[in-house]
């Protein structure tokens, strides 16, 4: 029989891979009688999920913290000399 | 989802030439009830609801004359597109694209927060942001204008930091001992606290809320669980690549993550959010 705290690490496992048939059937079987464990297999799967949301933009991350001084000074200086011409790309159509 | 209707206009077009339009926000282009397709590729946010995106159509090859193109769309801050774009238009679009001042102003902070939160490392960070700016200035041709600007210049950070931290690599260990973990534990390894159950959102606030507090939590970990946690979970990059990035073991990978897990899911306990007792 699983104690708590081995059930969560098959719990997390789940993400990850593929549970083997015996990790499968003592995860169930201590997930039938343990309604602690049930609990936080919905709460992992709650964060899972946000985490799928996330994606890369995550806006509160780190909301608050901004370039440091100067920064933008020094990227825009080693832009200057990059920057490319506009490009043609190609002639304007016809109006009406 | 419900799909509303938000407009639709008359586009005058002479046929067989390009004709291009833009718009941001999640929408779907049609024209008179046809999805654009082909040489006039609509665009579509890959998640529903979240975030943002522009694109530019070409809709050249289409006999569109006399049709209607209308914009529908399911999400709330769309803003209406630019009107029907001529190709001068887009040049100057492009070449604001290309203003390296509006780029550091638009997205500076974003990827440099992008940068710091994955590498740990505030020089580091900038540089990697000054090497994301030039690499996308080099390679401005490459952009199609399927994604947003923003999600682009992240594609290109995301090598980078990717890069970064191959080359800063260093090999450790996982400390066995997590204390804080093992005291969500009694000794004999069951919960020494009952887990509150969570209302699971339904509402766009209730997610919103759950999103909010959980990125906080994902900031008060340690470290390296965090790090370990964003770039496999949220990034998607894989957990060999992320092994060989962290310098750790599989095995040692797996047990970060748990450890992340555990401590998001008591931060979010102990944040009070949705407890339904």
């Amino acid at each position: 029989m699983l104690t708590c705290k081995q059930a969560s690490e098959l719990i997390s496992v789940q993400y990850g891979r593929a549970l083997n048939q015996r990790e499968r059937i003592s995860l169930r079987l201590h997930l039938l009688m343990c309604r602690y464990c049930r609990t936080v297999a919905r709460q992992i799967a709650l964060i899972q999920k946000w985490a799928g949301w996330q994606g890369t933009a995550e806006p509160e991350l780190l909301s608050q913290v901004c370039m440091p001084e100067g920064a933008r000074e020094r990227i825009l200086a080693a832009l200057a000399d990059k920057t490319p011409p506009p490009k043609d790309i190609g002639p304007r159509r016809a109006e009406g | 989802m419900k799909i509303a209707k938000t407009r639709a206009v008359t586009w005058d077009v002479n046929q067989g030439a390009n004709h291009h339009f833009a718009w941001s926000g999640n929408a779907r282009v049609f024209i008179q009830g046809n999805k654009v397709s082909g040489a006039g590729a609509a665009c579509e946010t890959p998640l529903p609801g979240w975030g943002g995106c522009s694109c530019v159509g070409r809709a050249g090859d289409q006999n569109l004359a006399g049709r209607s193109l209308s914009v529908w769309h399911n999400h709330l801050d769309m803003h209406w597109p630019k009107e029907m774009a001529s190709d001068n238009d887009l040049r100057e679009e492009r070449s604001a694209q290309c203003d390296p001042q509006q780029w550091v102003a638009a997205h500076g902070d974003l990827l440099y927060r992008f940068a710091l939160v994955r590498t740990g490392d505030a020089p580091a960070a900038e540089e990697l942001v000054q090497e994301t700016f030039l690499a996308a200035l080099a390679g401005l041709d490459g952009f199609q204008g399927h994604s947003s600007e923003r999600t682009w210049l992240i594609g290109i950070l995301k090598h980078k930091i990717v890069d970064h931290l191959r080359q800063t690599y260093r090999e450790v260990t996982v400390e066995e001992i997590d204390a804080e973990v093992d005291a969500y534990f009694d000794s004999q390894g069951s919960w020494a606290l009952p887990p509150s159950k969570l209302k699971n959102p339904e509402t766009s606030a209730e997610q919103e809320e759950l999103r909010a507090r959980l990125a906080k939590c994902l900031q008060h970990l340690p470290e390296r669980l965090m790090r370990a946690f964003l770039l496999t979970q949220i990034d998607g990059l894989a957990a060999s690549e992320t092994c060989k990035v962290l310098g750790v073991t599989a095995t040692n990978l797996w047990v970060m993550l748990h450890r992340a897990r555990l401590r998001l899911r008591h931060c979010l306990e102990q944040s009070g959010f949705g407890q339904q007792g």
